[in-house]
């Protein structure tokens, strides 16, 4: 189950299909970063595809007779519409149309009808409806999917179930659907699902029935996006958003790719200390092959140079890169006071003495160091630790800066009712049993590996139920598959990179032969703090009348 | 005292009347007794078991490093009482040895990539697109013989009234009353916007919706284009079947009516073809439609509405055949060369590693010449994909093909890099010569060394040799092998004899052995493979030299 390189197979298919001869990529806004998180620009160019161009502005009517255009969108409406026009006054000499879905009957029907001078060549249905961000990791860059009520809009839905339909498609699984019991949103979505595999049938004749497919919501643990990150994927995230793997460091543009990068590939789960001591050694290699550089004083030697040519630049190329994002990390770190944040993040999730946190936060909140969103999180996360109990947060928020205090007030009040103890949510914090009870206590006495990385997802305990069979809160809508080697997660209302990573580790140790189920994690979209306070940001008005 | 050394010695099992201070052996248990009084009086036994725990450590760690053995346990734990702690912990893990073994972890091996499901539409696609290209290729063909018949026909005298009845008679106008508004732009017809008819349709259209064909053009389309042969004057187009029965009279139109207009239809494609290739010589690339009504006489066009139009264009514009730019043509033979060099290249590499490596596969000047042939595409390359990309300067509002000129140099230049890249430097001709001989020096030596490990290995194995039956299958089978094996140590005889003495004869009486006419033969083939980049060709050639080669180093053969 490796997306990434699926994807690639599928695409380099795709393109080869259309034979040789200058092509032209013609894609949407959402089959854009599909590919460019497949490919780099290079890499697809040297398949002879020498222009990307998007189907939503076709702004010259410039046509090139003998460029062969390959097309690569979702069958949506609009791309069918303009798709028809496209085939009415044909710019290039053939097309070759791949759709990322299902395309009903009545629009092949139209586009056949549209074609009217013959260019097409080639109709297809690939399954890629969504953006393979890792091997394990799949998005659909989907936010703002509620309502008020917390209900997932329709058109968000739809397309969580397609992306969901192609998802098993392209890794051919035939899964037993289960849902989160206590989320409608869960269930709605799962039970489309389901009906498409049992329609669909046809599709699913080489699909393999040996996954479970579990559609969770979000509210479930919405602790997670509120925490600080330490390993390097997730940290970037938090501080400086990844958007389909680019962010932006220092005003340049950065992409991190596991393909091209494997220092990056290499320490994508690495905690901060890790990748330090890593780029140190990186950064020594490095000077070692400029000393060599320095000592080239035969033609010969210079020869021998300029033939390692290549992976040298490579190599300095990974070396500024990583330097660079380091440090800016390293010096938000410092500005922002986070190593104390985090500390007293992760107290409240793990450790949780109510005097002790509050007291802490208290001070934080008086250290002009400290960021609004890290005000945010801690005051969200005390909400959400101490609910129900004698809570002081009422007199945290009177300590809050003027400025911030009715949007705190605001969102505080939005998260609890979507995720607070009235949902029923998963026990985050251990519960009152005996078994939790012990294992905190021998949790206690191993002492903590690392204090800013204890947390860690509900996500975990899921994957471990799942492992054993216990699955009496997530119902099931389909047959049971046959065996249990593969677990798809579609987490409705975003997935986090500290989910990703635990994936991602889980995955390593079975590759390993330690063994274990293979996890795929897929949501709507990839959340940070920031995108998780904002996608309930258009709730503020309503849902304060509401509680 | 040096209890590293002691530990040390530990290691190499010693047995006797030991000195556990000095590790000397006194033979006996006096002896021993009487050294251990003088030489090292003052230590007391606590020291004495102090010595021994640093060496039963010392044993300690070569039994965590996988000795099974449990016996000695005992009687060292008698001896140093405070290293039990540390043998409880060496049982401890002994014993977990003793338990069922840990499943050593095996890496999975990687999962199979597949591109996933994809279900094909175009059939579906191509039947829907059939029926309604088949469906616009009748309404085109009814305008064509429309169209003949218009320009063709008629009065002879300009009168514009019994044009217009003319026209009317060969295509049935819609009433006025029947369309209060434009069927295409759905505007009100008025004073200001009138009501127009298309003489080719037949249907009411405002004049913005309309456009003016002219004759001439026309003309030329439809004179060559007299699709229905002799035909034509004869054509009643009333309705489509008529059309069809009447160009078709020696055809069986009834019993196959499709057939009969699909031959039809080729046909007019085909003078279509030529028509529209006149139009092109004669007014070289002028539109066939002439939209202005002023510059014309108003017998020397008519009102077409856009519809019909768009179906005649269409027609033009599936048979147009222009020669592809010349930037297309210059790419096609970069991308020819671009294959060339990506097979030529690894060929080379591997040219380069065997020369390196001192075999005598391939010669220097081979070597020199594929890399001189490589450099020489390569420079092509360069040359091309500059003119592809200097071509772009001239096209300031063709945006597109200035994008498509600069990536396609963009990408030869990436494809340049990747093969420079891989190219190793060719070592010089007399550096190939030295490890030529070196290599061989080397092979022969081995060679020898082989053969006297065999010879011993015989030796050793008198009753076989002694075996006059044993001997002679020994031979069979090791005929038939390569290299003689431990296996088969009886082989060693034979090779032997033939060992000996051809490395006392003369060289001159071997240089006739068919082995060397095979070996140039080989090498022949080997050059031309290597010359065209056939990879798979040279794996098995060089198999197949190496092995002649190494046949010849077994018969002593000099090469």
């Amino acid at each position: 189950m490796d997306l990434v390189q699926s994807s690639r197979k599928l695409i380099q298919d795709m393109i080869q299909l259309a034979g040789s001869q200058m092509k032209l990529l013609l894609m949407d806004a959402e089959t854009t970063p599909t590919v460019s998180c497949a490919f780099a620009q290079s890499e697809v160019m040297q398949k002879e595809v020498y222009i990307f161009d998007r189907i939503e502005n076709r702004s010259s009517a410039e046509n090139i007779k003998n460029l062969k255009c390959v097309v690569f969108v979702r069958p949506t409406a609009e791309n069918i519409d303009r798709l028809v026009k496209e085939l009415q006054e044909p710019r290039f000499s053939q097309y070759y149309l791949y759709f990322t879905n299902t395309v009903n009957k009545f629009d092949v029907k139209r586009l056949a009808e549209s074609d009217k001078n013959e260019t097409v060549r080639e109709v297809q249905e690939l399954f890629l409806d969504g953006i393979p961000l890792r091997k394990d990791l799949f998005t659909l860059n989907l936010y703002h999917i509620f309502n008020s009520k917390f209900e997932v809009k329709d058109y968000a839905a739809d397309r969580i179930k397609s992306g969901i339909i192609a998802l098993l498609l392209q890794l051919r699984k035939n899964p037993a659907v289960r849902y989160q019991k206590n989320s409608p949103n869960c269930q709605k979505i799962a039970d489309e699902v389901a009906q498409f595999i049992r329609r669909e049938n046809g599709l699913f004749e080489n699909a393999k029935r040996d996954t479970t497919l579990l559609v969770i919501e979000r509210f479930q643990d919405i602790a997670t996006p509120l925490l600080n990150q330490w390993t390097y994927e997730a940290m970037i995230h938090e501080m400086l958003t990844l958007t389909n793997n680019r962010c932006t460091c220092a005003d340049q543009s950065v992409v991190l790719s596991e393909l091209h990068d494997d220092f990056f590939a290499k320490n994508i789960t690495s905690n901060f200390g890790e990748i330090g001591q890593n780029i140190k050694t990186l950064i020594s290699e490095f000077q070692e092959k400029k000393h060599i550089n320095k000592n080239l004083e035969s033609i010969q030697d210079m020869k021998k140079f300029v033939e390692d040519y290549p992976q040298f630049k490579k190599i300095s190329g990974t070396v500024s890169k990583h330097v660079s994002l380091v440090g800016e990390l390293s010096s938000l770190v410092q500005k922002h006071n986070l190593l104390e944040v985090s500390e007293l993040e992760q107290t409240i999730v793990s450790d949780g003495d109510h005097n002790k946190c509050i007291n802490k936060i208290r001070s934080l909140l008086k250290n002009s160091k400290t960021r609004d969103v890290d005000m945010f999180r801690l005051i969200m996360l005390y909400a959400l630790r101490f609910q129900g109990s004698s809570n002081e947060l009422k007199s945290l928020l009177e300590q809050v800066p003027p400025r911030l205090k009715s949007e705190i007030e605001k969102t505080c009040k939005v998260l609890l009712s979507y995720g607070g103890a009235g949902r029923h949510p998963a026990d985050l914090f251990g519960g009152q049993s005996t078994i939790d009870i012990t294992k905190r206590f021998i949790k206690g006495l191993k002492g903590v590996e690392n204090i800013y990385t204890q947390h860690s997802p509900y996500l975990k305990s899921l994957v471990e139920m799942c492992q054993r069979g216990r699955l009496e809160n997530y119902p099931l809508l389909s047959n049971e598959c046959e065996r249990n080697d593969n677990i798809i997660v579609f987490i409705v209302g975003g997935a986090t990179y500290e989910e990703a990573a635990f994936v991602r580790n889980l995955n390593e140790k079975r590759a390993q032969g330690f063994g274990g189920p293979a996890v795929v994690l897929a949501g709507n979209c990839m959340l940070n703090t920031k995108s998780f306070l904002d996608e309930f940001s258009e709730h503020h008005g309503k849902t304060t009348k509401a509680v | 005292m040096d209890e590293a050394a002691g530990a040390d010695n530990s290691n190499v099992v010693r047995q006797g009347f030991i000195c556990p201070f000095c590790m000397e052996d006194f033979g006996e248990y006096e002896r021993l007794m009487f050294h251990v009084e003088d030489d090292h009086p003052e230590e007391d036994s606590s020291d004495l078991a102090g010595l021994f725990v640093s060496n039963v450590k010392g044993f300690f760690d070569k039994a965590k490093r996988g000795i099974q053995k449990l016996d000695a346990k005992k009687s060292i734990a008698d001896i140093a009482s405070n290293v039990e702690s540390e043998l409880a912990e060496t049982t401890e893990k002994l014993a977990e040895r003793g338990a069922p073994l840990p499943r050593i972890p095996k890496p999975l091996p990687p999962d199979e990539i597949s591109p996933g499901t994809m279900r094909s539409k175009t059939r579906e696609f191509m039947a829907t697109r059939e029926l309604n290209i088949n469906e616009v290729a009748v309404r085109t063909n009814m305008l064509i013989i429309r169209l003949d018949r218009l320009i063709n026909g008629g009065p002879k005298d300009k009168d514009p009234v019994k044009r217009k009845e003319f026209e009317r008679e060969i295509v049935p106008w819609l009433d006025d009353a029947e369309a209060p508004c434009c069927p295409l732009c759905a505007a009100r017809f008025g004073l200001t916007r009138r009501r127009h008819h298309c003489r080719l349709c037949g249907k009411v259209l405002c004049h913005s919706c309309s456009e003016f064909l002219s004759f001439d053009t026309a003309r030329s389309l439809t004179s060559s284009s007299n699709p229905l042969g002799d035909a034509h004057i004869d054509v009643n187009e009333k309705s489509q079947e008529d059309t069809e029965s009447s160009n078709n009279d020696g055809q069986n139109t009834k019993r196959n009516p499709f057939f009969s207009f699909q031959h039809k239809m080729d046909k007019m494609k085909k003078a279509m073809a030529e028509a529209v290739q006149k139009v092109h010589s004669a007014a070289a690339g002028e539109e066939i439609i002439a939209g202005a009504l002023n510059e014309q006489e108003m017998s020397d066009h008519m009102r077409v509405c856009n519809l019909c139009l768009r179906d005649l264009h269409l027609r033009e514009s599936q048979m147009e055949k222009k020669d592809p730019p010349a930037y297309v043509q210059q790419y096609d033979f970069m991308q020819e060369l671009i294959e060339e060099v990506k097979n030529l290249v690894p060929t080379y590499v591997r040219v380069v590693v065997s020369l390196k490596n001192g075999e005598s596969v391939y010669t220097h000047q081979h070597g020199e010449e594929l890399r001189s042939k490589c450099l020489e595409i390569q420079k092509n390359i360069e040359i091309l994909s500059k003119r592809i990309a200097e071509g772009a300067d001239d096209k300031p509002n063709a945006a597109k093909e200035q994008q498509l000129r600069r990536n396609i140099r963009l990408s030869a230049v990436q494809s340049l890099q990747g093969l420079i890249g891989q190219m190793e430097s060719l070592p010089t001709a007399e550096e190939c010569a030295n490890r030529i001989a070196k290599r061989k020096e080397k092979r022969v030596k081995d060679f020898a060394r082989v053969n006297r490990t065999v010879m011993k290995m015989s030796n050793s194995l008198p009753q076989l040799i002694a075996h006059p039956n044993l001997n002679s299958t020994g031979s069979v089978s090791s005929l038939g092998g390569g290299p003689p094996s431990l296996d088969d140590g009886w082989t060693a005889e034979d090779n032997d004899l033939v060992f000996e003495p051809s490395s006392i004869e003369d060289d001159t009486i071997q240089t006739d052995h068919p082995l060397y006419e095979q070996r140039e033969q080989l090498r022949k083939f080997l050059y031309q493979a290597s010359s065209t980049g056939k990879m798979d060709e040279m794996d098995i050639l060089e198999r197949n030299l190496k092995e002649i080669e190494e046949e010849m180093i077994r018969l002593g053969l000099p090469c």
